[in-house]
């Protein structure tokens, strides 16, 4: 296989072969494996799949503005658009929101503008900003990052250069220019009682702000050159106030009011006058894609101005209001199905060696076994890096052309964004690479090492949906999924907030359908069995040889307890971590039960093995010599997968309630809260226990018929945990039907509907359908398995 | 019960452009031990596969004891096959191995502890399977085979990785069952392993029969009734043997092979023209020999497919 031709004896060193040799025979002994070869080309092109069929998925559309007459406060605006709104580019190409009150006038050469703030008040409105906002729906409260103070800008077109020094509402004086520019004032807020004085001087490019706190004593807060400014620019008091996210995840549009006191305008090219002021509101109408609270007004009091405006003068990241939609985020999925691959890829690299003891001629080819292992993870490394930039290149322009096509909004990137996307995604699935044939080193078996490392990466977005806060964003930080950050193409809003686009993608739709009481349930018709299998004896003899199989192997004991032990342990890690501070909204049983979710996985690796380890080892064929009827095998093995599985679900669906009972309760999900203790004599919770464990029983069952397919452990488990975790991972990046078709006929979402208990009307699918599509899964891939493993040779 | 019998007949299979079996037919019968041999890829073990019901064949049939594999109701109790040692979950300890597979033809316990008895693996019976030697893998196939006492036994490559007391004890043992009337069919691509054990041979070449004959049969086909002969007066000897009509080649000084009579006859017809002679020798041809010359003509005569195929 390998070539082995004599290195060149390098002289006075004792002989061994070069790192390079190691890493070449390494090389060689992947490349002449036609399977794992396919696997890179199809690793390319699901990741290319996926990501058209998430950009695919997601059309833009809405409505803003007041609503239709006659339709209530809540309803939708009435100016409704196909394709996004407009979006300001700022002066270096990326998306801005520049949206503002400004109260201006012209001024020609060098000019200082100087104005105190006694007051700074603001109102969040309470409808949310996908509904057409109304400033007789607000309450009191002041945006942290709502602005006032001066600004300068050569046009009041959207999207200009400026310079503005502004109070803010809770981060104190800021200079600011360009949309990405910002540095501090003095330390300490602007209150009622202590105004605070502000102040930009123009001295030819130059633009200097100054910050005090008594209009005597100045200090300079900061200073850039804008080049190319015209003699004449526009400089004036601006207020400003951005969508709010105390009150809910969609965010709330803000208004913020100022008092400017003290106002002066010295120019040396022409002074303006005080009745040259002009109110000028920026970027408010519907067209513009950042929510405002009204377009903002002006008026006298006195010698003072009062300013009031909303909008944000800030990068367009806009929190989730513009969509997300950069060219690399839609990415992730198709990666992660990629990555699927790949991890598989990798395990067997190793795992395939010690399978049939290569690893034994391996080493004594290359005694040094550290080098061995180097080199594989350099080869490992090398492959995935390239195959995952591959990829990404190709993914990336097609889903910026889809989405665009589709009158999304992308972000503009550069060209050296895109280049870090591009390698950024190489690094993550070589990195992910390299660690799971580390696992693969460990474990010397490979239904661990890709269960491992399938789960790591489906595991935020599988049990994030359940947790709250502070959980998912650790989730999202400590698992490998933060390697997908690399992916992030946006600036860093200045408010902070976590990217909530992200994790609106991830929150999966709460399920959908009918009620359905216990009493759907059809009994079982007696007799109905009878005929399936004809010789009773032989199903009896393949029953007991099937079992004993199962029982005299220590690896079913121990998949079957961590099945309860992981599945109770993660609806633990839920019920500690959840905290509920509203009223309804959460359905304690489904969080109790959690712990399935992840769970399912071992269930999966025990149905998987129970045969295709019989392939690992050659073992089928005295199996099938023992038991010639294929059939009967089959479903010997079946019944005693589903039996053991059954027990096992008991154990855990029990544990989980138990938890939830116990721990939930501390969480806020108590009567206090309208929220009743979970119990099994509560009709819906017994349905959803029992459909969780029947739910474990399907999903074995699937399994151990994917495996009879495929033959192979690690591709098994690959392909069935694609097959659970990638649809409803899907289901959040696309819209509307593809999303309710997914939840509707996918295994994994389309089952777990049994899990519900509340909210049934709002399930995509009513919970005993549900177990029947991922029956009909099972009995479908039991059925093609059972097909091919009578036709096939063994 | 039909008797203990494999029949195969005219078995074609091919893998893509591989042609695997090319009208394989042959019958092993009780009472004796079939060896079958052939150079490797010359289709024997798919042949075993297609016997056990693994594999189907394009065309043919295979039958044991008048019955398609898949129709014995329980096939480890007519049929035991030794098919690959390795082929186990070598986390599962002997005696389980055995255990399940007892379950599945309705037997007991106690017959898998006779069976451990019976290869000698009583010691190690509860030890994890994977940590077994290849001799001991291979004497727990065997006890696989001997599960259900069948009449029956195909053994793929017994004497692999075994040393040389175990492969005695194996011809030995091949022997006691074919004593017992049971049908026994080794393969092996080494004649040489066959030579003691087998009474019957099927030579087999590219999926088909080159040669079915007793070993007794092929033997002295091959040999031709080759005698050697040494005398201090080769050329008297070499007249004498003209006269008699026969021709001697001299080999070396004073050795001659004599070809076409008994080596009795030579001893009567040296004794009447009264040639001294130290050593009159017959010349048996080992199986090795026959089955090169056979598979040479296999080698040579490619397209003259089945010209030698029934012995």
């Amino acid at each position: 296989m390998t070539t082995t031709s004599a290195p060149p004896r390098p002289t006075g060193k004792p002989e061994r072969p070069g790192f390079k040799a190691v890493v070449r025979a390494e090389w060689t002994k992947f490349r002449t494996v036609r399977g794992w070869v396919v696997g890179l080309l199809v690793a390319t092109v699901l990741c290319a799949m996926f990501t058209f069929l998430v950009a695919n998925g997601s059309h833009e559309g809405g409505c803003t503005g007041p609503p239709p007459p006659g339709s209530g406060p809540n309803s939708p605006g009435s100016n409704c658009y196909t394709g996004h709104p407009f979006v300001p580019t700022g002066p270096d190409g990326e998306a801005v929101a520049d949206s503002y009150y400004f109260l201006n006038q012209a001024v020609t050469g060098n000019a200082t503008i100087t104005a105190q703030i006694s007051s700074l008040t603001g109102v969040i409105s309470t409808t949310p900003a996908n509904v057409a906002s109304s400033q007789t729906s607000t309450r009191p409260g002041l945006a942290a990052w709502a602005k006032a103070g001066i600004l300068l800008t050569p046009s009041t077109n959207q999207g200009s250069a400026y310079a503005a020094v502004t109070a803010t509402g809770s981060q104190g004086v800021r200079w600011q220019y360009d949309y990405t520019h910002d540095s501090p004032g003095l330390p300490g807020s602007m209150t009622d009682t202590s105004p605070r004085w502000l102040r930009l001087t123009r001295n030819g490019d130059a633009l200097t702000g100054y910050d005090s706190t008594n209009g005597t004593i100045w200090t300079q807060i900061g200073t850039t050159s804008l080049a190319g400014l015209p003699a004449t620019v526009t400089v004036g008091l601006f207020v400003t106030s951005p969508v709010s996210f105390q009150d809910s995840n969609s965010g709330s549009p803000t208004l913020a009011t100022a008092t400017f006191d003290h106002v002066s305008i010295e120019s040396h090219g022409g002074a303006g006058a005080s009745d040259a002021w002009r109110g000028q509101s920026i970027g408010n109408g519907s067209a513009s894609f950042y929510p405002t609270l009204g377009s903002g007004s002006y008026h006298r009091s006195g010698n003072a101005y009062v300013v009031s405006g909303s909008g944000d003068i800030a990068p367009g990241v806009g929190e989730g209001l513009l969509g997300a939609d950069t060219a690399a985020s839609i990415l992730p999925l198709g990666l992660i199905v990629g990555l699927i691959v790949m991890i598989v890829l990798a395990t067997m690299f190793i795992t395939t060696e010690y399978r049939r003891g290569l690893i034994r001629i391996t080493f004594t080819a290359t005694p040094n076994r550290g080098r061995v292992l180097a080199a594989k993870a350099v080869v490992i490394g090398a492959i995935a890096f390239v195959t995952g930039a591959v990829a990404a290149a190709a993914a990336v322009p097609l889903g910026e052309h889809i989405l665009t096509a589709n009158g999304n909004y992308v972000f503009p990137a550069g060209t050296l964004t895109e280049l870090r996307v591009i390698v950024g995604s190489g690094a993550v699935v070589a990195l992910t690479a390299v660690a799971v044939m580390a696992l693969g080193t460990i474990l010397r078996n490979s239904a661990g090492a890709v269960t491992a490392g399938i789960v790591v990466f489906a595991l935020p977005y599988v049990i994030g949906s359940f947790l709250s806060g502070s959980a998912v964003e650790w989730l999202y930080r400590l698992t490998p999924a933060a390697g997908f950050s690399v992916l992030q193409t946006l600036p860093h809003s200045h408010a902070g907030e976590l990217p909530v686009h992200l994790r609106e993608r991830v929150l999966p739709a709460r399920p959908v359908g009918r009620p359905c009481r216990p009493r759907c349930l059809r009994r079982a018709r007696p007799g109905r069995g009878r005929h399936l299998v004809a010789p009773q004896g032989r199903m009896i003899e393949a029953l007991h040889a099937e079992w004993t199989k199962l029982r005299t192997l220590a690896g079913t004991g121990w998949l079957l307890i961590g099945t309860v032990a992981l599945t109770v342990a993660v609806s633990a890690a839920v019920a500690a971590t959840i905290h509920v501070t509203a009223d309804g909204g959460q359905d304690p049983t489904k969080l109790s039960l959690a712990g399935i979710d992840l769970g399912q996985a071992v269930v999966v690796v025990f149905a998987v093995i129970t045969i295709s380890d019989e392939y690992g080892s050659g073992m089928i064929r005295v199996t099938l010599s023992a038991v010639p009827r294929r059939l009967i095998l089959l479903v010997a093995k079946a019944a005693n997968v589903a039996g053991l599985v059954l027990l096992a679900g008991l154990f855990g669906v029990a544990g989980c309630l138990a938890i939830g009972r116990l721990m939930l309760p501390s969480g806020g999900l108590n009567p206090a809260h309208g929220y009743a203790l979970v119990s099994i004599g509560d009709g819906s919770t017994l349905r959803a226990a029992v459909g969780s464990v029947i739910y474990l029983v399907l999903i074995a069952l699937l399994s151990l018929g994917v495996a009879t397919v495929i033959r192979d452990t690690a591709v098994s488990i690959g392909a069935v945990l694609g097959l659970l975790f990638i649809p409803p991972i899907l289901a959040q990046a696309v819209s509307d039907p593809l999303r309710q078709h997914l939840l509707q006929l996918a295994p994994m979402p389309a089952g777990l509907a049994s899990q519900a208990t509340t909210n049934l009307g709002s399930l995509p699918i009513a919970p005993w359908a549900g177990l029947g599509v991922l029956a009909a899964w099972a009995i479908a891939s039991l059925l093609i398995g059972g097909l091919l493993l009578r036709r096939r040779d063994a | 019960m039909s008797d203990a019998t494999i029949e195969v007949t005219s078995l074609y299979k091919r893998f893509g452009s591989t042609v695997a079996l090319d009208g394989m037919t042959f019958t092993v019968m009780p009472g004796r031990v079939t060896g079958f041999v052939g150079p490797n890829g010359a289709g024997k073990s798919t042949t075993i596969r297609v016997i056990l019901g693994l594999d189907a064949p394009d065309e043919g049939r295979a039958l044991v004891s008048g019955l398609s594999y898949q129709h014995l109701r329980h096939p480890l109790r007519h049929v035991g096959a030794l098919i690959d040692a390795a082929a186990l979950q070598p986390s599962r300890s002997a005696r389980n191995h055995l255990l399940w597979m007892a379950h599945s033809q309705d037997l007991t316990a106690s017959r898998v502890d006779a069976v451990i008895e019976l290869v000698g693996l009583g010691s190690a019976a509860r030890r994890k399977a994977g940590g077994f030697s290849l001799g001991m893998r291979q004497r727990l196939g065997i006890a696989v085979a001997m599960l259900g006492d069948p009449q029956v036994l195909i053994m793929d490559e017994p004497f692999n990785g075994m040393d040389p007391e175990g492969i005695i004890w194996m011809r030995r043992f091949l022997r006691s069952l074919a004593g017992e009337g049971r049908a026994i069919l080794v393969s092996s691509h080494l004649m040489g392993e066959l030579q003691d054990a087998a009474d019957h041979v099927v030579v087999v070449g590219r999926g088909r029969v080159l040669a079915d004959a007793s070993v007794e049969e092929l033997v002295s086909r091959a040999s031709g009734d080759q005698v050697l002969l040494r005398t201090p007066a080769p050329a008297d000897a070499a007249m004498a043997l003209q006269r008699a009509g026969t021709a001697g080649t001299i080999i070396d000084g004073n050795t001659l092979s004599v070809s076409g009579l008994a080596a009795q006859r030579v001893v009567e017809i040296l004794g009447e023209a009264r040639v001294p002679f130290s050593e009159v020798t017959a010349q048996r041809a080992t199986l090795e020999d026959v089955y090169l010359q056979l598979t040479l003509g296999e080698a040579e005569f490619q397209a003259g497919a089945g010209r030698e195929a029934r012995g």
